[in-house]
C-alpha cells in the first residue's frame, strides 16, 4: 500500500520547498499546487488524505477553496496562513477546516497537527486489525504476508501479493481498475489497465483446485527408427537443451509443471531408489543383460533443470551436452554443425499447431548453439499425419498417457516392439527387449497392488531409457466461477465434480446482488 | 459467326480437360490426403484454420485417452478401410476418369467431411462472396470511370496530380492491414464503436422491417467492403484516363468540337464509346469475380464465411470433391466468360472481326 498522500496548496516557493522536503523525508507522498486553481478537481483525482491550504493565493481567496473542498470531500484539511486574526481562524474553521496553523510555524508542530487531524479523519482500517483473511480455500496471513491455498503455501511476487490483499480485504465490493491500480501500483499507473488483467490472471492460476488425475505425459519423442537416436548420449544432449523452466516462466506464466513419469502424480510413479519389491522384478532382467545394472543403483531419473532467467541453458549444461555429443562421435565441422561419417546431425521438429512456434523456436536456437542442425517443420494437419506415419521427423509431440489399471494389451500398443511398425501410439518405435519383458509381465496380474508395482517398475525403466523429452502438464483445475457457488473443502481426487458436489450458496448470492455485482 | 462460336466452344473441352489433369496430377504428389485428415481429427487435431488464424493450445487434447475408436492406436487395417471408403484403393487413372464422367453430367458429389453436396456448399457460402464482390466492384466502377474521365479532361492539372496520388497511395495499402485498422478504429476495439465487429446481419435480422434489414446489412458490410475496395481504384481509374486521353487527341474529336458540339456531347456521345472499349470488354470476366471471388484474409478478419475460406479449407483438409468440383465449375464459367468477352468486343466495336482472322 502506498504512503499517506498530502496535497500542499501554497504559493510561497520557500515554504513549498521546506514542507515538501520534510514530508517526503518522513515517507509522505506530496503533491503541490502553487496557484490554487483547480484544487477541488485535484482533490477528487489525487485523493489526498490531508490538504494543507494557504489562504492568500494568486487565484483568489483560499476560504472559497476551503468551502468547495468541504462540499465534496471529507479529507483532513489544515489551513496554513499568515493571517493570525481570530476572525480568520473562526471563519476557516466554520467553513470546514479541521485545524488552523499560523505562519511562521515549526515543522514539528505541522507534523503533530497533521497526525492529530489524520487520527480523526482517517476511517478505521479493518484490514490493519486483522491478521488473517480466509476466503473459500484461500487463506492470507497478513502478518507473514503469506498465502495458502488448501493449506499449501502459494508463492506470490510482492505485486501479486498486494493485489490479492486488496481484492481480499474488499471481498464482495466492486473495485474499479483505477482503484486497484492506485492502491497496488500507486499513482501514475491509472491507465495501465493491462497490468491488472495480467496480474489477476497470474494470481488466478496460482489459487486453483488440485487435479488428482494422472498428469498428461506430454513430451517430444525421438524417432528411434533413425540410428542416431538409438544412442542415449545423443538423446540426452538434445533433451538438455529444452529450457522448460524459462518457457514456463516467460511463456506460460508459471502455469505448468513438468511431467517426469507416465503415471505422474499417482502411486505408480517411480520415484527415488527402487524398492526391494521393484528390485526383485528388475534383478532377473539385469542378470540376463536386458537392462543396465544402474537401474538398481540409481534414483529415478529427473528431467534436466535449466535456468528460468534466460532461454539459453547455462554454460555448464551446454558444455555437458557438447561433451556427450563428442563422446558419441559427433564432431563439430567447419560450419559449426556436428557430423559423423559425413552425415550432419540434423533434427526436424514436426509440428502442426502454431501454438508451438514460440516454444520450439527458442529450443531450435539452443540446439543450434551446441551444433545440432535443428529446424522446425510446421505443416497442415493432413501432411502432419502423413509425415508422422512415414517417419519423416526426428522429434514429434506425443502423449503416452496411461490409465489407473494398465493392462498388457494397452501397454503393448504404447511400448512393445510388436507395435513399433504399426501403431500411432508407439510413435517412437520403441523396441527394447527389457521393456518388452516388463510389459509382458502385466499378463495375469490379479491384484491392484501387483499391477501398481509392475507399473512402477515399467515407469522407472521407461524414464531411464529417455526416449522422450518431457514437456509440461497442468496439475490443477483452472476454474472461474461466480462467488455464489461453493465446493467441498477437499474436492474428489479424480474429478472437479462441479455438477456432483458443488452447491449454490444463497447468502453469497444475496451479498453479491447487494454489491451490485449480479 | 455461328461457326466461330462453335469452334470456341469445342476448344473449351481440351482446355478444361488439361486444367483438370494438371491439378489432379499435382494433388497426387501432395503429401497427406483426406484419410490423413480424418486420422488427425481422430487423434484430436486437424483444425485446418489453426495455422492461419492462430489459436490452439500447448496442451494437446486428450482424444487418445477417450474410449473412442481413435484410441485403438489406429492400426493399418483401419486405415485401409478408410481408404476403401474414399475409393483410394483404386488406381489414380480410374479415379480421374470416374470423376470426369460425373462432372460431365454436372454431378459434383458430396464433401468428404460434411454430408452436403458441393453445389449446396457453394450456395451456402455465396451470400458473403456476392456481397463483397458486388458492392466493391460497383463502388470501384462508379468512382473510377467518372474520375478517370475527369482526370483525362483535366490532364496535368492540380486535380489530376492529387487524385493520382490518392489513388496510388490507396493502391499501396495492403487490404488486410487496412481491414485491421478499420476494425481497431471503427468497430469497438479501442476508439469508436460505429460498426459491428462481425457477421453479415444482426441476430434479430428476421424481426426487422424491410428498411431496417437494408440498413442492418449496409451497417454490417461497410467495413469489409471498404477494405476490399481500397486498392481497386488505381488500375481502373488510370486505364479509363489513358484510353480517354488517347481518344481526345484524335481528329474526330477536334472535328466534333469544331462543329460546335457541347463538351458533354463530345465526351459522352463520341469519345465514350471508343474509349470505353477496353473497360466494357472486361465486364463479363468481372461477373465471375463478383460471384465467386473470395478473400480468405478479409473474410477471416471480419468473421465472414465465404468462398475464400471454403477454398482454403478444402485445400488444407484435402476435401477433393470440393476442390475439384469448384475448380471444374469456375474454370468452365471462366472459359465461357472469355468467349462472351470476345463477343462483347464485336458488339461494342463492329470493326473487330475475329472470324476473318486466321487462328
Amino acid at each position: 500500500m502506498s504512503s499517506t498522500r498530502v496535497l500542499l496548496v501554497e504559493d510561497d516557493p520557500n515554504i513549498v520547498d521546506l514542507v515538501r522536503s520534510n514530508l517526503l523525508a518522513r515517507g509522505f507522498d506530496v503533491e503541490v499546487n502553487t496557484t490554487g486553481e483547480g484544487v477541488p478537481a485535484l482533490v477528487a483525482d489525487y485523493q489526498p488524505e490531508i490538504v494543507l491550504l494557504d489562504l492568500m493565493l494568486p487565484s483568489g481567496e483560499g476560504l472559497d477553496i476551503c468551502r468547495e473542498i468541504r462540499t465534496h470531500s471529507a479529507v483532513g484539511l489544515i489551513v496554513v496562513s499568515a493571517r493570525a486574526g481570530e476572525q480568520d481562524k473562526v471563519r476557516a474553521l466554520n467553513l470546514g477546516a479541521d485545524d488552523y496553523l499560523t505562519k511562521p510555524f515549526g515543522i514539528d508542530e505541522l507534523l503533530a497537527r497533521m497526525t492529530a487531524t489524520l487520527r480523526r479523519s482517517r476511517p478505521l482500517e479493518v484490514a490493519a486489525e486483522q491478521t488473517e483473511i480466509t476466503l473459500g480455500h484461500l487463506r492470507i496471513d497478513l502478518d507473514a504476508q503469506a498465502v495458502y491455498a488448501n493449506g499449501e503455501r502459494v508463492q506470490l511476487t510482492p505485486t501479486e501479493y498486494s493485489l490479492l490483499q486488496v481484492l481480499a480485504t474488499n471481498a464482495g465490493k466492486l473495485l474499479t481498475y483505477d482503484q486497484l491500480l492506485r492502491d497496488v501500483w500507486g499513482r501514475g499507473y491509472e491507465n495501465s489497465r493491462e497490468y491488472v488483467r495480467v496480474y489477476v490472471g497470474r494470481i488466478r492460476n496460482k489459487v486453483e483446485l488440485p487435479d488428482g488425475t494422472i498428469g498428461q505425459a506430454q513430451g517430444f519423442v525421438f524417432n528411434l527408427r533413425k540410428d542416431r537416436w538409438q544412442d542415449a548420449r545423443v538423446r540426452d544432449a538434445v533433451a538438455m537443451m529444452l529450457n522448460f523452466e524459462w518457457a514456463n516462466e516467460t511463456l506460460f506464466y508459471g502455469l505448468y509443471e513438468r511431467p517426469n513419469s507416465f503415471w505422474q502424480n499417482t502411486e505408480m510413479m517411480a520415484v527415488g531408489m527402487p524398492s526391494p519389491e521393484e528390485v526383485a522384478i528388475l534383478q532377473p532382467l539385469v542378470d540376463e543383460g536386458l537392462l543396465d545394472a544402474s537401474i538398481l543403483t540409481d534414483e529415478a531419473r529427473l528431467p534436466f533443470v535449466n535456468d528460468p532467467a534466460q532461454n539459453q541453458p547455462p554454460r555448464r549444461a551446454r558444455r555437458a551436452a557438447a561433451d556427450l555429443l563428442a563422446e558419441a562421435g559427433w564432431e563439430v565441422g567447419d560450419d559449426g554443425m556436428r557430423r559423423k561419417d559425413g552425415e550432419t546431425l540434423e533434427i526436424v521438429i514436426l509440428q502442426t499447431s502454431p501454438a508451438f512456434d514460440r516454444i520450439v523456436n527458442p529450443y531450435v536456437e539452443n540446439l543450434r548453439g551446441i551444433g545440432v542442425d535443428a529446424s522446425l517443420r510446421r505443416v497442415d494437419p493432413a501432411q502432419y499425419t502423413e509425415l508422422r506415419r512415414s517417419g519423416g521427423w526426428d522429434l514429434a509431440n506425443h502423449s503416452p498417457t496411461q490409465t489407473f489399471e494398465p493392462t498388457m494389451t494397452s501397454l503393448k500398443q504404447w511400448f512393445h516392439s510388436d507395435t513399433a511398425e504399426d501403431s500411432s501410439r508407439n510413435l517412437m518405435a520403441l523396441t527394447d527387449p527389457g521393456i518388452d519383458r516388463i510389459v509382458e509381465g502385466f499378463d495375469g496380474l490379479e491384484s491392484l497392488d501387483a499391477i501398481q508395482l509392475q507399473a512402477r517398475v515399467l515407469d522407472r525403466v521407461l524414464q531411464a531409457y529417455g526416449f522422450w523429452i518431457p514437456q509440461w502438464f497442468k496439475d490443477v483445475h483452472t476454474v472461474a466461477y461466480w462467488d455464489q457457488y461453493d465446493h467441498p473443502e477437499v474436492i474428489p481426487p479424480y474429478a472437479l465434480g462441479v455438477l456432483d458436489t458443488w452447491w449454490f450458496d444463497a447468502d453469497k448470492a444475496a451479498a453479491l446482488r447487494e454489491a451490485g455485482a449480479l | 459467326m455461328g461457326a466461330y462460336i462453335l469452334r470456341r466452344l469445342l476448344l473449351m473441352v481440351p482446355t478444361l480437360l488439361g486444367i483438370m489433369i494438371i491439378n489432379f496430377a499435382l494433388v497426387q504428389f501432395v503429401p497427406g490426403g483426406p484419410v490423413e485428415q480424418i486420422l488427425a481429427q481422430l487423434e484430436g487435431g486437424g483444425d485446418v484454420f489453426e495455422s492461419f488464424s492462430g489459436g490452439g493450445s500447448e496442451l494437446q487434447s486428450g482424444a487418445e485417452t477417450s474410449g473412442y475408436a481413435g484410441s485403438r492406436g489406429l492400426p493399418q487395417d483401419f486405415i485401409e478401410e478408410l481408404e476403401r471408403q474414399f475409393g483410394f484403393d483404386k488406381p489414380p487413372l480410374e479415379r480421374f476418369l470416374n470423376m470426369m464422367w460425373d462432372y460431365m453430367r454436372f454431378d459434383f458429389g458430396e464433401s468428404y467431411f460434411r454430408s452436403i453436396s458441393v453445389v449446396d456448399l457453394v450456395i451456402e457460402k455465396l451470400p458473403v462472396s456476392l456481397t463483397l464482390g458486388l458492392w466493391s466492384t460497383l463502388i470501384a466502377y462508379l468512382i473510377s470511370i467518372p474520375l478517370g474521365i475527369r482526370k483525362a479532361v483535366r490532364d496535368g492539372s492540380g486535380f489530376d496530380t492529387w487524385t493520382s496520388a490518392v489513388v496510388i497511395v490507396a493502391y499501396a495499402i495492403p487490404g488486410f492491414l487496412f481491414a485491421i485498422l478499420l476494425l481497431v478504429v471503427f468497430a469497438g476495439g479501442s476508439y469508436l464503436q460505429w460498426f459491428p465487429l462481425r457477421g453479415l446481419t444482426s441476430d434479430n435480422f428476421d424481426e426487422l422491417s424491410a428498411i431496417g434489414k437494408a440498413l442492418d446489412y449496409a451497417h454490417h458490410i461497410a467495413l469489409p467492403v471498404l477494405a476490399t475496395t481500397i486498392s481497386a481504384f488505381a488500375g481502373l481509374t488510370l486505364l479509363t484516363k489513358n484510353s480517354f486521353l488517347e481518344e481526345i487527341r484524335k481528329q474526330y474529336v477536334t472535328t466534333a468540337k469544331a462543329k460546335g458540339l457541347s463538351e458533354a456531347r463530345v465526351l459522352y456521345g463520341h469519345v465514350f464509346r471508343n474509349a470505353m472499349l477496353i473497360v466494357i470488354s472486361g465486364f463479363p470476366a468481372l461477373f465471375v469475380s463478383i460471384f465467386f471471388g473470395g478473400s480468405l484474409i478479409i473474410e477471416t478478419i471480419f468473421s465472414l464465411d465465404g468462398l475464400g475460406r471454403l477454398g482454403f479449407e478444402a485445400a488444407v483438409s484435402r476435401d477433393y470433391p470440393v476442390m475439384f468440383g469448384t475448380l471444374f465449375t469456375f474454370s468452365l464459367i471462366g472459359l465461357v466468360m472469355g468467349l462472351v468477352t470476345d463477343l462483347t468486343y464485336i458488339w461494342v466495336d463492329p470493326r473487330i472481326d475475329f472470324e476473318s482472322r486466321e487462328t
